[in-house]
């Protein structure tokens, strides 16, 4: 693999503009959520049925911006992801890609690895934009619990964005891909109403608590653990098998 | 409302503007699809950040961009 296997790719990710979408997922998220949540009692106040509890401080703001983007913005990520690893045997491009090379390490792997790079920097964009925001709407806050549950977050959205990428290159579609992952989502969030087993699931990881306290390494990971394992198994499966020739009607 | 800090709000606006044009000027030289460009012109705008991504990541029919 060369420079210019991941130029190609790279540039895949700015001509088709998915790294314009991706980033704005992640930035305006990062100003919207914090604006939501310390606007919420300004916007619910004059109701005369509901009655907030607390005025929100910096741990609602953060935590709002991680719900957003544990749920939307990685939705948007593992997209973006399994549409472009997947190649299919039925486009122009796929043909020929799927007509020329053997090696799956040499056609996927440098769009797994763009892929989870441009992820890797647009969630830290992000998440640098919400700290900053935090500040501004919230005043000085803690650092190191903050940045501990982003960091969680982070690494947690772009293992779940390569699961989905290399089931993506594996199954040669990028819907079947999201379809599948999608599905694993929500039985995760059905488990994860057992107190026993939420601590392992992949959803703890992709939205983890703001604690004053901070996360402790042995917590982060518990809750990236499933994630590690079940990313690398479907990496290993799509990087193992054998490319088929295109099939031809018999 | 209580009072908005200028630092938070301009942040927001120069992203979101800067989102919205991009959009729009993205769609004034690409083919789309599903719906019609002024469709996906006002949901754009209308729906910030999500109109935007729905339309860069679904709308666009990137393999026929021009330009």
């Amino acid at each position: 693999m060369n420079g210019t296997v991941l130029r190609v790719e790279w540039f895949r990710w700015v001509r088709t503009r998915r790294l314009v979408a991706l980033a704005a997922a992640f930035v305006l998220f990062g100003c919207v959520s914090l604006f939501g949540a310390k606007y919420l009692p300004d916007l619910i106040g004059n109701s005369a049925d509901i009655k907030l509890l607390r005025v929100p401080d910096w741990r609602d703001g953060l935590q709002q911006y991680i719900k957003n983007t544990g749920l939307l913005v990685a939705a948007v990520a593992m997209i973006l992801a399994a549409q472009a690893c997947a190649i299919r045997d039925t486009d122009p491009v796929g043909i020929f890609y799927l007509s020329r090379e053997v090696s799956p390490i040499r056609l996927y792997l440098p769009r797994l690895m763009v892929a989870a790079g441009v992820i890797a920097a647009a969630a830290t964009i992000g998440a640098a934009v919400a700290l900053y925001e935090c500040w501004a709407l919230f005043g000085s806050y803690p650092m190191a619990p903050a940045l501990g549950s982003l960091a969680v977050q982070a690494v947690a959205i772009v293992l779940f964005a390569m699961f989905t990428a290399a089931l993506a290159a594996r199954l040669g579609s990028a819907g079947m891909a999201v379809a599948i992952t999608a599905g694993l989502y929500v039985l995760c969030l059905l488990l994860s109403t057992v107190p026993r087993i939420q601590p392992y699931l992949p959803t703890t990881a992709l939205q983890p608590a703001i604690d004053a306290a901070g996360w402790s390494a042995a917590e982060a990971a518990k809750s990236v653990l499933a994630l590690v394992i079940a990313t690398g198994l479907a990496l290993a499966v799509a990087l193992t098998t054998p490319i088929r020739a295109i099939k031809t009607p018999a | 409302m209580s009072h908005i800090p200028v630092a938070a709000l301009v942040p927001l606006i120069v992203i979101a503007i800067g989102f919205v044009g991009f959009c729009w000027y993205d769609l004034s030289r690409s083919r789309v699809r599903y719906l019609p460009k002024w469709a996906w012109a006002i949901i754009c705008l209308i729906s910030i950040p999500i109109g935007g991504i729905i339309y860069l990541t679904v709308g666009r029919d990137s393999g026929t961009a021009r330009g």
